[in-house]
């Protein structure tokens, strides 16, 4: 039969097809973070600011949850030190997502820095898991590019239109919560380790219920030191796993 | 509503984005080193798994609930994107489903209770 002869260029083919797959997926963040991005511009302009925030922020800073913050705390005029603070604490979650971003597929300083900067929750989630598809290079600076533009151009759309934009439209959103579940059930699927997401689930739900405002980097840390604790109590079966999956 | 100064709104905006690039960019520049450290090597690999997980619930408990009929709506999709791709793993089946029974759920008029 031809089909067990394995052509010796078939892997890679196989990861470039599942690579064209996951860049396919991406595209749908595109669409909700631009849904995402016009309920920014509302609020911006709901708050009084000026239309043009909305374009500064989401073009300079991109971090989505921190500039809702943002525009909370210009509107009580909140010193800079305190923006400077209550920023690092926000996004400071992002110091654990370089572990595993694959920036070194880029060729250059300027694409490595841009990604760095563009190296948004969503990018992390799409590129951090992906296993043989896991996008890099080229194909993940355009996935970056997109979600930027996108992310600017609705909350530009959203601060022009205001409250011309019918509220239903909101409900779009959800695209970016049903995609972040569907990530984690694939990593479930694909790691065959049900524990990890059992403890993150856990450790998630925790933070939620202690300390709500500031969910993300509770999780995600206690998340890191109990990965740290598993691995240092587990470490002789945790490295024999990893080797067997690599 | 006063209008606030526009060179502050600016400077807000520089402080974020300075802070938020550097938390972003500057881990990289030490990253080699910090692989090298065996543990972290061993638990690199569970850390996206986790990550995901938790951006997952965080989406989901941070909808702002202000109706009995959202809440409801978000549950539906939620299993519905859940069974969905447990059943099929087609990705934009499962998300497109879900979204698409969100949007019905929380738009058709019913009669509050």
């Amino acid at each position: 039969m031809i089909d067990e002869v394995k052509s010796p260029d078939e892997p890679e083919k196989h990861s470039e097809d599942l690579r064209r797959k996951t860049f396919a997926d991406a595209r749908i963040m595109w669409l909700g973070l631009f849904v995402l991005g016009v309920g920014f511009g509302v609020v911006v302009v709901e708050k009084g600011l000026p239309w043009w925030f909305a374009v500064l922020t989401s073009t300079f800073i991109l971090a989505g949850s921190l500039e809702f913050v943002l525009a909370g705390l210009v509107t009580l005029h909140s010193s800079l030190v305190a923006i400077a603070v209550i920023t690092l604490l926000v996004n400071s979650r992002h110091v654990f997502y370089s572990l595993s971003f694959p920036i070194e597929t880029h060729e250059g300083p300027i694409a490595k820095a841009y990604s760095a900067f563009a190296m948004v929750d969503e990018a992390y989630a799409l590129v951090a898991l992906g296993g043989e598809g896991r996008l890099r290079g080229r194909q993940l600076l355009k996935v970056q590019l997109g979600l930027h533009g996108s992310w600017a151009s609705g909350a530009t759309v959203g601060a022009l239109l205001g409250n011309l934009i019918p509220r239903s439209l909101s409900g779009f959103g959800f695209v970016l919560t049903a995609l972040f579940v569907v990530l984690a059930i694939d990593a479930a699927l694909d790691s065959k380790d049900l524990s990890t997401g059992i403890l993150a689930s856990l450790v998630a739900v925790l933070s939620f219920v202690i300390a709500p405002s500031s969910m993300l980097i509770v999780a995600i840390s206690a998340f890191f030191v109990l990965l740290l604790l598993r691995e240092s109590t587990t470490g002789r079966f945790a490295s024999k796993f990893t080797r067997r999956v690599q | 509503m006063k209008m606030v100064d526009t060179s502050y709104l600016i400077e807000a905006v520089a402080v974020a984005s300075v802070v938020t690039f550097s938390l972003r960019a500057l881990p990289f520049l030490i990253k080699g080193a910090v692989l090298r450290q065996k543990v972290i090597l061993a638990i690199k690999s569970s850390m996206p798994y986790g990550i995901v997980t938790i951006l997952a619930i965080y989406a989901i408990v941070s909808t702002k609930i202000t109706s009995w009929q959202i809440a409801a709506g978000e549950a539906l999709a939620i299993s519905a994107t859940l069974v969905l791709h447990l059943l099929k793993r087609n990705v934009l089946l499962s998300i497109f489903g879900g979204t698409f029974l969100y949007v019905l759920a929380i738009n058709v008029p019913i009669a509050r209770i």
